[in-house]
């Protein structure tokens, strides 16, 4: 008898722990979305950047709205082949939203599959003009575009009265990306290009190219390559005593130049998408990641920690909007329809067609403040 | 310009000069090619760097010749010797494959990213010079005149001279054969000490640097001739100049293809190398 009892027992426990755990489960949400990042190789430190922001903001996410939603992180060693294999893997395992793809190429590679297959991809640093209407809807930035960053620098080396510019550039995708919406920008501007030089990326030494650079003497430099080449750019470009200016982009930000470059860095002119560095919630922002990594966080991590936050409101807006069935379309909607979100880097808004309402851009210049070379804005 | 072009080429070629000689000693002792000796060369690099954090130029300097003398004395001791004893056919395949543990190492400790030389480096008074460029040329002839005086005046260099001349022969003779690899892994574990200080300081550092280098240096022994060690120094000058000229003309990317094309049409045209016996000391 008492055997019975114990067997009784023991199925009604079973059933009830059974029926609060498919309970729970019905409530918790299971939304992962995907983020495909290059978390190795030689661009691999770009890719924790944005990673550190997008992980920042799943904690806001969690302890603002007790929500757990998750991003699964891929690999992508910033090949395209790579990514789109990633991104198949990820559409296997149900992801169908996407909060970065990094890498302009990459994620222009992924396009077409994303659209065919009903996956909407959002980014943070992705920076290649027409990206939004090659994504044909299936995909928004918060980026601006290469066009408006090299629109920006040549408007100000017009206002210093320069005259003659070279420029300098990485022979890779990002870097030609950069030099042909700079040629583009400069056959609408009053300046003189006086030379384009290439270099590889980590090449060993930048001799030659700054005797190549300082035979054409020019006034101005757009500085288009990445931070660690940069550092040792400018060394040289010091030794050599390089009179022209160098103008770089949000990408000279990293630490990598300045371990370099160190005091050498000093009057280089940097174009960064406004950061809002005076809104709360750039500061509080900027605090927790001081206080987790011990560093100020780049461009890219405020980005990332934007992306996944701007992703989640339009998810959370389509979800009340649909129901909980929504879908891509209305996803699609709530961009298109004067959607704003005050993130860390300010005000973030979008037009009719998706594509994103770009801010000001701050202007910067390395200066050695307190014995330490630090980037002041430019009043 | 063509000051810079070729100044900037010089040193580089004294640089792959002085990697080269540690290829040349090691091929004519063990002939084969040890592609692990540009590794271990990146390794003393990073020995440098990272001990700067810790204390001064110099001892950093001695810690990473030190580092490429122990990694060097290991290689042969713990790992080429045995394959030598059990299996010599494979002891090419063996330097590949260390090559590869290294850097993958190397990878993991320190990231693929470029580590860099922590300092701006000063140049000499008026010179315009780096005090690393200052010190490549007498560096590259200090070790040139000991090598000399080793290989020709001591008895040990008589020794390994022997052993190369003939090594069945040196042995029946008495020549004690492992201590001659020992003592031609140390040196050129000082030649990769010093070389990963120059290259750290001047170009930074990855796990994979040492490819390219280890290309060009034994580029230069080739194109000297394999038993040329005077030779491929001066091989490795003239490739350094290439590597810079073709750069000014071009890009970073086409002076390495043309000056590896420059150097296939020479050994078609003279396979043996362009010295053959002169400047021969071994």
């Amino acid at each position: 008898m008492n055997k019975k009892y114990l067997f009784g027992i023991i199925i009604v426990l079973l059933v009830g722990v059974i029926a609060v755990s498919v309970f729970n489960r019905k409530k918790e949400n299971n939304l992962v979305v995907g983020s495909l990042l290059p978390l190795s190789g030689q661009y691999g430190a770009y890719g924790t950047m944005a990673q550190r922001g997008q992980l920042l903001a799943l904690d806001e996410i969690k302890s603002k709205y007790n929500d757990s939603i998750k991003i699964a992180f891929f690999d992508t060693e910033y090949l395209k082949d790579v990514a789109l294999s990633r991104l198949m893997e990820a559409k296997n395992n149900n992801v169908k939203y996407f909060v970065e793809i990094f890498g302009s190429d990459q994620v222009e590679h992924c396009l077409d599959y994303a659209y065919n297959n009903n996956l909407f991809v959002f980014s943070g640093v992705d920076t290649k003009p027409d990206l939004v209407e090659k994504g044909k809807g299936n995909f928004a930035c918060i980026m601006p575009s290469d066009a408006d960053a090299t629109r920006e620098i040549f408007l100000w080396m017009e206002e210093q009265n320069m005259k003659n510019v070279a420029i300098l550039y990485v022979n890779d995708d990002w870097g030609e990306g950069l030099l042909s919406s700079a040629l583009y920008n400069l056959s609408n501007s009053s300046l003189n290009l006086v030379g384009q030089f290439d270099i590889n990326r980590n090449q060993q030494s930048f001799t030659s190219t700054v005797s190549k650079i300082k035979e054409k003497n020019p006034d101005a430099l757009c500085v288009f390559i990445y931070p660690d080449d940069g550092g040792r750019f400018i060394k040289e470009a010091s030794r050599q005593n390089l009179k022209a200016e160098l103008y770089a982009t949000e990408n000279f930000t990293g630490n990598d130049m300045i371990k370099t470059a160190q005091s050498l860095a000093e009057g280089v002119k940097l174009i960064i998408p406004a950061t809002s560095g005076n809104n709360p919630v750039n500061k509080q922002l900027v605090e927790k990641y001081m206080e987790k990594y011990k560093e100020e966080p780049t461009i890219f991590a405020l980005k990332g920690y934007d992306a996944v936050l701007v992703l989640y409101d339009v998810l959370q807006k389509a979800k009340n909007i649909a129901s909980e069935d929504y879908t891509i379309d209305d996803v699609k909607n709530v961009i298109r329809d004067n959607y704003h979100f005050y993130g860390a880097t300010g005000d973030i808004g979008f037009n009719e067609k998706g594509e994103f309402i770009p801010t000001k851009y701050e202007r910067m210049v390395y200066t050695i403040k307190d014995k330490e070379i630090q980037l002041v804005p430019v009043k | 310009m063509i000051y810079e072009i070729l100044k900037l080429g010089f040193f580089y070629g004294c640089f792959i000069g002085m990697v080269s000689i540690g290829f040349a000693l090691i091929y004519n002792i063990l002939h084969i090619v040890d592609f692990a000796h540009t590794d271990r060369l990146i390794v003393s690099g990073y020995v440098f760097v990272s001990a700067l954090t810790f204390t001064n130029h110099f001892a950093a300097v001695i810690l990473a010749v030190a580092a490429g003398v122990i990694f060097a004395f290991l290689s042969e001791w713990l790992i080429y010797r045995q394959v030598r004893k059990y299996n010599p056919k494979l002891l090419l395949l063996t330097t590949f494959g260390l090559s590869i543990v290294i850097q993958n190492v190397l990878a993991i400790i320190f990231s693929d990213s470029l580590k860099e030389y922590p300092f701006v480096e000063q140049t000499v008074l008026q010179s315009n010079l780096y005090i690393r460029e200052l010190l490549i040329f007498p560096v590259l002839l200090i070790i040139s005149l000991l090598l000399y005086y080793w290989l020709k005046k001591t008895k040990s260099g008589l020794s390994i001279r022997a052993s190369i001349s003939n090594l069945e022969r040196a042995k029946t003779l008495g020549v004690p054969i492992n201590k001659i690899y020992i003592i031609v892994f140390v040196f050129s574990g000082i030649i990769a000490g010093l070389g990963g200080v120059y290259l750290s300081m001047g170009y930074g550092l990855t796990p994979y640097s040492g490819f390219k280098i280890m290309i060009f240096a034994f580029s230069a022994c080739l194109i000297a001739g394999l038993n040329n060690v005077y030779g491929s120094v001066i091989i490795g000058i003239i490739i350094g100049i290439s590597l810079s000229v073709f750069e000014m003309l071009f890009n970073a990317l086409s002076a390495e293809l043309f000056t590896l094309l420059g150097l296939i049409t020479i050994l078609f045209i003279k396979p043996h190398g362009i010295f053959g016996e002169k400047l021969r000391i071994i």
